[in-house]
């Protein structure tokens, strides 16, 4: 058995705005608006740029925010990622 | 020619004829009614403003009317059309006026689509305008009219009319609506301000209605660039405390607010990215309406808008 791979939703049109480090992110297809942590848009633009499996996304994170790789991370991956296939933001792509 | 111009019974005439046609801010209004309270509100309150005999074309078609059944012999009602249909049920006809600042507030919010529209009241100075959305019973409505009646410019007490093109403030200065302890205060404190006859037992409570300043009337063709978003909240006994509000979670309140958001998808997410951009943000937590004015009028213009 493999890990899910997961990757941008076939259509997905997402719109960032940013000011003073905080970012707000419009998904344009379901026209819902969502505040993200520091992670979660880490995490989401490594998504955009190519599909990763759960702990990929958990060490390419932690790199780009130079953090470590704790379960308090991967606990806030794991439920980011959940979120975001719930909102048709992301989806299962083939490996 | 404005309201004013023409005789209380000139008016009631227009109205009951269904021929008289209104301009509030982009608006042309077309109104028939026959109840004379709603005549003499019009009279009253949108003395200032254009009024046409006859026009190529108007926004909205609307009608009061005393519906005809039973309960117009022992507790008469008034109904409220837009294209000859009644979005909504009957109220008691002494909420006649009331209803139709409301009905008219519905027009704008389910039909102008080429606009963004937020619950929120806009004023405006040195062609700065401040947006404060709030909830009902945050005396939005109290401060709106306070600051309009100390020198600020009415662009609406209700809706903030957001140009698509611009993200510039559209006018559409109406009635300010007053609810309870607040006409009383804004009775007492600007006694010049003309304010309508009190509709009681509304679902807002007692609820009246005070003319927008000449000045902002004359200026309804005017738009301003934002320049500050405003969150109020009136608390007795609070002492005054302005502090500023992260532009992140200004966005995302400013969506809360907004009517057609998700009509309008990407274009309102631009327009109220650019509102944020331009604007300071800031939340009011105030008890004396003196010092929350005076702390209004020395806020420093942001340089988007300077």
């Amino acid at each position: 058995m493999h890990e899910t791979v997961w990757g941008l939703a076939a259509g997905a049109r997402l719109h960032w705005r940013e000011w003073e480090g905080e970012v707000v992110l419009f998904h344009e297809n379901s026209a819902n608006i969502h505040q993200l942590s520091p992670v979660a848009v880490t995490a989401l633009r490594l998504l955009m740029d190519e599909p990763a499996t759960n702990a990929t996304l958990v060490q390419k994170t932690a790199s780009c925010l130079d953090i470590d790789v704790d379960a308090p991370l991967q606990d806030d991956i794991d439920q980011l990622l959940s979120q975001l296939r719930r909102l048709g933001i992301i989806q299962a792509v083939q490996p | 020619m404005i309201v004013s111009d023409l005789s209380t019974a000139g008016v009631s005439r227009r109205l009951g004829k269904g021929q008289l046609f209104l301009r509030t801010g982009p608006f042309i209004s077309r109104i028939q009614t026959s109840i004379a309270s709603i005549q003499s509100g019009i009279a009253l309150l949108y003395a200032g403003f254009p009024v046409y005999d006859d026009a190529p074309f108007a926004d909205f078609h609307v009608a009061l009317e005393r519906p005809p059944n039973l309960r117009r012999w022992f507790r008469p009602q008034v109904t409220f059309k837009f294209d000859g249909w009644a979005p909504f049920k009957p109220l008691p006809l002494n909420q006649a006026f009331a209803m139709f600042e409301w009905g008219m507030n519905w027009c704008v919010v389910n039909h102008a689509h080429r606009y963004l529209v937020l619950h929120a009241a806009v004023v405006e100075r040195n062609g700065c305008a401040m947006i404060m959305p709030a909830p009902p019973g945050s005396g939005k409505s109290t401060l709106c009219a306070a600051l309009v009646s100390s020198g600020w410019r009415l662009l609406s007490d209700e809706l903030a009319v957001i140009s698509l093109a611009t993200a510039g403030l559209v006018p559409l200065p109406r009635p300010v609506g007053l609810k309870n302890q607040s006409i009383h205060v804004i009775h007492q404190r600007y006694p010049d301000a003309t304010i309508g006859k009190a509709a009681h037992d509304t679902t807002k409570g007692t609820v009246a209605h005070m003319q927008p300043p000449a000045e902002s009337i004359a200026r309804q063709q005017e738009e301003a660039r934002p320049a500050w978003v405003l969150f109020p909240k009136y608390t007795p006994g609070h002492a005054l405390e302005l502090q500023r509000y992260s532009k992140a979670q200004s966005l995302l309140k400013l969506v809360e607010n907004a009517f057609n958001f998700t009509v309008l998808g990407k274009q309102a997410f631009d327009c109220l990215g650019q509102v944020i951009d331009d604007s300071d943000c800031f939340t009011l937590e105030y008890s004396s309406l003196d010092e929350a004015v005076s702390q209004l009028n020395a806020l420093e213009i942001p340089a988007p808008c300077a």
